[in-house]
C-alpha cells in the first residue's frame, strides 16, 4: 500500500491540506456518523476496499443520480468534478441498479443519492447510465487504519427493545413500504404512543428517515447508524445484530412502539431471511405486508403464511384503489388498510395491537 | 442474537366487538385469579394507549385490564350514558354486556371491578359508578371536565336530580372509595371545556376547580345523609389536561396503583 502524497506539504501540513479539501467536499448522508476529524491521510492502490470504506471521490459524468443528498437531508446538485465523500456498498434496485463493491480503488458509480460507490453489473432499462466517479482515495486515520463506516455504528443492546414491533414488509421496491411506515408511525404517535421508526434494511439515503421524521416517529434510525451504507449481501448473523441494535436505539429512546421497514421484496434473500430470522427469535409483534397489486397481496400473505408470519393488515398502492383493495382481501381474507386508515389513530391502535388471523384465505 | 432480548410481559390485544352494541376494547393481563380495571378513554379516544400504559406498569402485573372503546357513532355521548341518535346504545350498558362477554371467555371476574376514567373517561366513571355502585368496587376519576353533583336539587347530568328534586341514584355510590385526581396546571379552558351557565354556576370554569366542587359537593351529601364516605382529592404537581404527560410526569399511574390496586 501506498500513502498519495497530496502535496510537498508534510506532516500537519499535510493534514490541514486534506482537512480543508474534505471540508470543501460534498459530503454524503451515508457519511453522516462518521468524524472526518480522523482523517489524516488519503490513501489509494494496491488495497481491496471494504463495504463501508469512506472515500473521497471525483465526479467524472453525470448520469442517473445528477444529485448528492448530504448529511442534513438536502439533495445538492453534482457537476463533473465535485468531489464527494461517499462510503462503498453493494446495490440491490431491481428498478436501478445491481452494484458490488470493487474489488480495486479503480473507477466506479455513485449508485444510490444517499452516497454509495460500487461497481455497476446491471441497470433496468429505463434508468441512464449510473453517474461515474474517479476514487481518490479512501480516508485513514493518523494510524494507517481505513474510516469505515462500521466503525461509527451504535452499539448493540442485546436485551432491550420497544415493547412492541411492528414490521412493514413489501411485495417489490415501491410497493408504498415507506408509505405505509409513515402512515402507522402518524397515526399511533396521534394515538398518544411515542413511536421509533426504523429502516432496518436497504440502501442508505436520508429520505426514507426524513419521511419517518416527518410523520411523527420521536426517533427514527437506519442501518447506516449500525455501520453499513447497504444491507445487500449482509450476512444474516449481521442482520441480526443491524436489527437489535436499531431497536436497542428505538428502546433508549423510550419508545412505545417501533415501526421498523424491511426493504424490498420477499423475494429478496435478505429481506427473507431477517424475516425468517426475526420470527424464530420473536422480534416482530406483527408484520403488515404493503402490495403492489392484489395478485402481489395473495403471494405475499401465503408466503408470510408459510412462514406463520400472517400480516395483521394488508396496506400499500393496492390500498388505493377500492376494486384492487376487494380483490387482496378475498384473495387474503385479511382486511386492506388504506393510508387514511393508517393516519387515523384508532384505526393505526386497532391494527398494531390485532391478533393475526392463524391462516391466509386459500 | 439473543432471544431474552424479545421478552415484553403481557402487552394490550385488540378485541372487536361482537354485535353493535357491544364496543371494541383493549384487554391485557386477562387472569380469572386477579381483579380487573376497567379503564375509560376521553375523548381522544386512546384506548390503546391506556391500555398499554396499564399494562406495562409494575404495579398493574396482577390486574386484568380492560379498555372499552366508545365511538361517537354507536354509543353517542359516552361521557354522560347518553345517545343521540336511533340505534346507539347507552355507554353503561353497553360496557356491562362488555364485561359479561369477556368475563365468559376469560372467566375474569367482573362481578365488582376498579373503574379508572380520564377526561372524558372520568365523566363516564364517576356517572356509571353513581347507577351502579354495586359493581364498582374503587373508582379513580381523572381530569374530568364537568361531574354530575351530587346534588338532588340539579337535574341530571348537571346533577343526580329527576328534575322534581328527587334523586335518581341512591346513594351507596358514596360509599365507593373514591379518588379524584387533577393536574395542578389543568386551568386551561379552551373550546374542550364545557361553559354551560349550569356547569359555570355550581362547578368553575376549568377542570381544577371542578374537581375541587365535586369532593366539596359529594362530601357535602354525605354529611347530609349520614354517609361516612368521603372522595379525596388528589392533584398532579406541574401537569395539564394531558394523560401522556401525567403519566410520564405527574406520576399518575402510581398514584392510581395506590387508590386502585
Amino acid at each position: 500500500m501506498t500513502i498519495h502524497d497530496l502535496s510537498t506539504f508534510v506532516g500537519s501540513d499535510r493534514i490541514a491540506r486534506l482537512s480543508a479539501r474534505i471540508a470543501a467536499a460534498k459530503r454524503a448522508f451515508t457519511t453522516r456518523n462518521v468524524d472526518l476529524t480522523r482523517a489524516a491521510r488519503l490513501a489509494r492502490s494496491d488495497r481491496v476496499p471494504r463495504a463501508g470504506d469512506i472515500i473521497l471521490a471525483r465526479v467524472t459524468t453525470i448520469g442517473q443520480h445528477r444529485r448528492i443528498e448530504n448529511i442534513h437531508g438536502r439533495r445538492g446538485d453534482l457537476y463533473v468534478g465535485d468531489e464527494i465523500i461517499v462510503a462503498y456498498g453493494n446495490r440491490y434496485a431491481p428498478d436501478q441498479f445491481e452494484a458490488y463493491v470493487p474489488e480495486d480503488l479503480g473507477p466506479c458509480e455513485l449508485v444510490a443519492g444517499g452516497g454509495v460507490a460500487a461497481r455497476v453489473t446491471a441497470k433496468h432499462a429505463r434508468v441512464r447510465q449510473a453517474t461515474a466517479i474517479e476514487v481518490l482515495g479512501v480516508l485513514q486515520d493518523r494510524t494507517g487504519r481505513t474510516l469505515n463506516l462500521a466503525d461509527f455504528g451504535a452499539d448493540q443492546h442485546p436485551r432491550s427493545r420497544p415493547p412492541r414491533v411492528i414490521a412493514v414488509v413489501g411485495s417489490s421496491m415501491n410497493a408504498g413500504k415507506t408509505t405505509t411506515v409513515a402512515g402507522l408511525v402518524h397515526g399511533l404517535s396521534r394515538s398518544g404512543f411515542k413511536v421509533g421508526a426504523a429502516k432496518l434494511t436497504g440502501t442508505g439515503s436520508g429520505g426514507d428517515l426524513w419521511s419517518m421524521r416527518d410523520a411523527g416517529a420521536a426517533l427514527a434510525v437506519d442501518f447506516t447508524d449500525a455501520g453499513h451504507a447497504s444491507t445487500f449481501g449482509v450476512a444474516t448473523e449481521e442482520l441480526g445484530r443491524i436489527t437489535q441494535t436499531l431497536l436497542g436505539r428505538l428502546a433508549d429512546a423510550d419508545a412505545d412502539i417501533a415501526v421498523v421497514e424491511i426493504a424490498d421484496g420477499l423475494l429478496h434473500g435478505e429481506t427473507a431471511q431477517l424475516l425468517e430470522t426475526g420470527h424464530a427469535h420473536g422480534w416482530f409483534d406483527a408484520v403488515l405486508f404493503a402490495a403492489s397489486d392484489a395478485m402481489g397481496a395473495a403471494f405475499g400473505c401465503q408466503w408470510l403464511a408459510q412462514r406463520g408470519l400472517v400480516p395483521v393488515a394488508v396496506s400499500g398502492l393496492v390500498s388505493a384503489s377500492p376494486l384492487a383493495s376487494r380483490e387482496a382481501e378475498r384473495a387474503t381474507g385479511i382486511a386492506v388498510a388504506t393510508l387514511s386508515e393508517l393516519r387515523d389513530p384508532i384505526s393505526a391502535s386497532r391494527i398494531v395491537f390485532s391478533q393475526p388471523s392463524r391462516q391466509v384465505a386459500a | 442474537m439473543n432471544a431474552m432480548m424479545m421478552s415484553t410481559g403481557s402487552l394490550p390485544t385488540y378485541r372487536a366487538s361482537t354485535t353493535p352494541d357491544v364496543p371494541e376494547c383493549f384487554v391485557a393481563n386477562l387472569r380469572p385469579d386477579q381483579p380487573v380495571l376497567v379503564a375509560i378513554h376521553g375523548i381522544s379516544r386512546n384506548a390503546a394507549e391506556i391500555a398499554m400504559r396499564f399494562a406495562i406498569h409494575p404495579a398493574f402485573r396482577q390486574v386484568s385490564i380492560i379498555a372499552p372503546l366508545f365511538t361517537r357513532e354507536r354509543f353517542g355521548q359516552y361521557q354522560q350514558m347518553r345517545t343521540r341518535k336511533p340505534g346507539q346504545t347507552q355507554s353503561d350498558a353497553a360496557l356491562i354486556r362488555l364485561l359479561e362477554e369477556v368475563a365468559e371467555e376469560h372467566g375474569v371476574p367482573v362481578t365488582r371491578f376498579r373503574l379508572f376514567g380520564f377526561s372524558g373517561g372520568a365523566q363516564m366513571a364517576h356517572r356509571f359508578a353513581m347507577f351502579h355502585p354495586e359493581r364498582v368496587e374503587r373508582l379513580c376519576a381523572v381530569s374530568a371536565g364537568w361531574y354530575s353533583l351530587p346534588r338532588t336539587d340539579l337535574a341530571y347530568p348537571y346533577g343526580i336530580g329527576n328534575g322534581q328534586g328527587d334523586p335518581l341514584v341512591g346513594p351507596d355510590f358514596l360509599d365507593i372509595p373514591t379518588t379524584v385526581i387533577v393536574g395542578n396546571r389543568d386551568t386551561r379552558v379552551d373550546e374542550s371545556v364545557r361553559q354551560d351557565p349550569e356547569i359555570v354556576e355550581h362547578q368553575g370554569r376549568n377542570r381544577l376547580r371542578r374537581a375541587r366542587c365535586y369532593v366539596s359537593a359529594a362530601s357535602a351529601y354525605a354529611d347530609s345523609l349520614g354517609r361516612p364516605g368521603r372522595p379525596q382529592i388528589l392533584t398532579l404537581h406541574g401537569v395539564s389536561h394531558d394523560f401522556t404527560q401525567c403519566v410520564a410526569e405527574g406520576e399518575l399511574l402510581e398514584f392510581v396503583a395506590q387508590n386502585l390496586v
